[in-house]
């Protein structure tokens, strides 16, 4: 029985037609991939299932029923919610209060904080999560916030929950409970349409599967019906041979940067590590390992405890991210809406921004120089935008992932650490910054990559460090490594060692 | 939604965005199109000389002014440095003589921004912060104004300097018109053109993502404020100049003016954007208002009204426009 028909829908925004005629059929309680390149028009269809913006034409039917949606309430009433691809949880408030977001009152408009906390907690519990019902949501890592955007989505007791990428930064034991939370929803005949941009994920729990390019739908399947290179044909729109650049043996040079007893107070003990001249190091670990801390301290972001950090044989004395900028470190950070992009800001202006001596002279912008720059970086990594004047909130998730790498890669930089880079990037697209990645290196930079998706960090990865509750649990060959090697060192008992 | 040079995207946007970017001009427009109806004296020379001349302290802390909040804070101290500038050339003129009276004002005036900049640096403060400390600094300033002149106005000693930033000219324009106009002409050249005024739109409009590029944020703060100080500083020269005295009460209000004229202009008061030009009008919209009610030989108190109203106007038309863009609608 189909529990949902979109018909016909096409939206277009300024400069941008993001939906042509398209059709979705949902089957009641099923898992129902979409998958498509950035900008394909996922985002924008599910805006529309869900209220967020109207569709130019096209009819929605839901349960049987032409439904007509004018505000995201309206689809809430109608029994549909949706995850967004960017974290909306409010920062300033406890993780409770994000969940019952307005609506924290009872009849009576007291408030129940007992209920509020009480329910909170049982629906964290269903969705895998330990969080304290009264942690702020800013003290929460982005993979922790994703689960709470879950929770949320469940406390609708709505019958249809739209997750648009709620994986991207989701790795190991989180991301099994999120699948988890998706199949013991799905026994209880909630229907589930699922984005994702890694594909293994769509073998793994959805049934059917529907293929977007260019605003359009190109192909509805079931999942036992089609193979990964079909899909990865119907995204792209033409064969990708291989997903990961392949290995090549090279040389590595002198060390450029060491991390020595690193400790962050209840997050990062004793972290050591050095990166070489010309290499890939990875750091792999679930969530709450320390990596992003880590990332931030080496980058000069935030302050660390105890241990040192030098670059180029010298103590680094970044204290703040211009010093390490100006020394040659550059970061692309977590989460790319609130530390990596300025949304209401045109492309241009994010791309130049973490290098603005190399559009200036004098202290003078020249503006012709930062055009053909920006211009230049669109191409290199194929950002889809009409022009370099859009403003990045109208990008789509993996645009605007992209102009936070483009940014990252104009500062010139000797050593880079990348922050899951491919958050929300398309399989075509993540091979193109794999190759940048890759050119990097072999210009003699030195990159140092954290991913929760194990599979690119082994593949990229010249060597890997293992890290566990902010430990470093061991090192691996990138081509000895193998995800369950990963795993097993991270888990394994302090007395190994 | 951001300034006109900046968002030169998508040709349908742009348009919406020009009209409502010209919302204060046409505001200027019809305002002055009334003045000259209800008083024909409006359009003389003579006039409009005094609406420019009148505006020209108010303008001068709005200049400055824009370029703090563009960057993400606010300057509530321009009142206290106002009262104090305008006293404290006056005493110091008489032991200094007028020149080395005038720069060390100016310098006190930059040195007041750095000590604003410096404390919330240390304190990392946020806009809030701004608000308080600035305020605080601003109070700190009003009293010692206060205490060095007992709270009585002196009278200024008039020479040929100190009776030029009031009444002299230049190419027959008065010289509160031209330091208002260079002042304008050199940040506006400042905020489009240079690394610094990318830097501050940068640091307004996302605090964090300025700071992860390499952007010294509390820097560019503190250099705003400074900008603010040496403005507020002039205007203040001006001031005495033209009553060839010294109150140390003449900032009174002075903050939430220079703030409303900004505001007025259309300059988003939450940061990261506005520009020059906005400012300005916001400035001759708030003189052509006061202008009218001089004419009409009315009371302050309606003059009082009137600018509440239309601050409240102003305010509520911006708001209603960034409301609508934020729930989608056209
Ligand atoms: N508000 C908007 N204004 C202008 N263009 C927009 C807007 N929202 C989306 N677009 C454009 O519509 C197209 C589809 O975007 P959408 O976000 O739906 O892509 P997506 O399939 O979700 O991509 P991703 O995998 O990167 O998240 C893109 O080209 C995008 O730039
Ligand atoms: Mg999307």
């Amino acid at each position: 029985m189909n529990i949902l028909e979109m018909r016909g829908i096409s939206k277009s925004f300024p400069g941008v037609q993001a939906l042509t005629n398209v059709d979705l059929t949902i089957r009641k309680g099923e898992v129902h991939g979409l998958v498509g390149a950035n900008g394909a028009g996922k985002s924008t269809l599910m805006k529309i299932l869900s209220g967020v913006i109207q569709a130019d034409s096209g009819e929605i039917h839901f349960k049987g029923q032409r439904i007509r949606l004018h505000s995201p309430l309206d689809a809430q009433r109608a029994g549909i919610s949706i995850i967004h691809q960017e974290l909306s949880l409010v920062p300033t408030l406890s993780v409770g209060e994000n969940i019952f977001l307005g609506r924290l009152h009872g009849k009576s408009y007291s408030l129940r904080w007992k209920d509020v906390y009480k329910q909170s907690r049982e629906l964290l519990k269903r969705v895998g999560s330990h969080v304290d019902p009264r942690t702020l949501v800013r003290d929460l890592s982005v993979a922790q916030m994703q689960l709470v955007e879950v929770a949320k989505a469940l406390s609708f007791n709505a019958d249809l929950i739209i997750m648009d990428e709620p994986s991207a930064v989701l790795s190991g034991a989180d991301l099994a409970h999120l699948f988890n939370t998706i199949k013991s929803l799905t026994q209880q005949g909630i229907t589930i349409i699922y984005i994702s941009h890694r594909l293994d994920e769509i073998f793994q729990i959805c049934n059917r599967l529907t293929i977007m390019r260019d605003g359009r739908v190109v192909d509805s399947k079931d999942v036992k019906d089609v193979d990964r290179d079909f899909i990865i044909r119907g995204i792209v729109g033409r064969d990708l041979k291989d997903e990961y650049p392949p290995r090549k043996p090279k040389t590595v040079g002198e060390e450029i940067l060491s991390v020595q007893s690193l400790t962050i107070r209840g997050k990062v003990h004793d972290v050591s590590f050095h990166v070489r001249r010309g290499e890939i190091l990875g750091l792999a670990g679930l969530v709450g390992s320390g990596r992003t801390e880590i990332a931030r301290c080496i980058f000069g972001a935030d302050r660390y405890d105890g241990g040192e950090i030098r670059f180029k044989g010298r103590p680094a004395q970044f204290t703040n991210p211009r010093k390490a900028i100006t020394s040659g470190v550059a970061l692309v950070p977590e989460d790319r809406k609130s530390q990596g992009l300025i949304t209401k800001f045109p492309v241009r202006l994010n791309l130049t921004m973490a290098a603005l001596r190399k559009i200036s002279r004098n202290g003078f912008l020249r503006p012709r120089v930062e055009r053909e720059a920006a211009d230049s970086l669109v191409k290199t990594l194929s950002i889809k935008t009409p022009s370099v004047e859009q403003i990045a909130l109208n990008l789509s998730g993996g645009n605007q992932q992209k102009v936070v790498v483009g940014k990252c890669l104009f500062s010139d930089a000797e050593v880079i650490v990348l922050d899951e880079p491919t958050r929300g990037v398309d399989v075509g697209a993540k091979r193109e910054i794999y190759d940048v990645i890759h050119e990097l290196a072999g210009q003699g930079k030195s990159v140092i990559l954290i991913s929760s998706d194990w599979d690119e960090l082994i593949a990229l990865s010249d060597r890997l460090v293992v890290l566990h509750e902010g430990r470093v649990k061991g090192e691996l060959n990138g081509s000895e490594a193998t995800p369950d090697r990963i795993l097993e060192l991270a888990l394994a008992h302090e007395r190994g060692e | 939604m951001s300034t006109l040079e900046l968002n030169k995207e998508a040709p349908q946007r742009r348009y919406r965005n020009l009209l409502s970017d010209l919302g204060p001009l046409l505001g200027l427009c019809v305002l002055t199109v009334v003045a000259s109806i209800i008083s024909p004296s409006f359009l003389t020379k003579q006039n409009i000389t005094n609406v420019l001349n009148q505006v020209a302290v108010l303008g001068l802390g709005a200049l400055g002014m824009t370029l703090v909040v563009i960057s993400g804070y606010f300057d509530l101290s321009v009142a206290g440095m106002l009262s104090l500038a305008n006293v404290g050339v006056v005493i110091l003129q008489t032991r200094f003589g007028t020149l080395l009276a005038i720069v060390i004002m100016l310098l006190i005036g930059v040195l007041v921004g750095l000590v604003n900049g410096t404390i919330l640096r240390v304190v990392r403060g946020d806009f809030g912060a701004s608000i308080m400390i600035t305020f605080g600094v601003g109070t700190i300033l009003s009293s010692v104004a206060l205490m060095s002149t007992n709270g009585f106005s002196i009278h200024a000693q008039e020479d040929a300097l100190f009776s030029w930033f009031g009444y002299g000219r230049v190419l027959g324009i008065s010289a509160p018109v031209v330091l208002l106009f260079v002042g304008a002409v050199v940040l506006h050249i400042v905020l489009r053109h240079t690394v610094f005024g990318r830097a501050i739109y940068l640091t307004g409009a996302n605090f964090e993502a300025a700071r992860l590029s390499g952007i010294p944020v509390y820097t560019i703060r503190m250099i705003t404020f400074m900008i603010s100080g040496f403005m507020v500083a002039v205007g203040a020269l001006i001031e005495s100049s033209q009553t060839v005295s010294a109150s140390p009460v003449v900032g009174v209000g002075y903050e939430l003016n220079v703030l409303a004229a900004v505001a007025i202009g259309g300059t988003s008061l939450m940061g990261g954007e506005g520009n020059i030009i906005r400012t300005i009008i916001g400035v001759l919209l708030m003189g052509v208002l006061d202008n009218i009610i001089i004419l009409m030989g009315l009371t302050t108190s309606v003059q009082m009204m009137a600018e509440g109203v239309v601050i409240v106007a102003a305010i509520f038309l911006d708001r209603l426009k960034s409301a609508r863009q934020l729930l989608g609608r056209p």
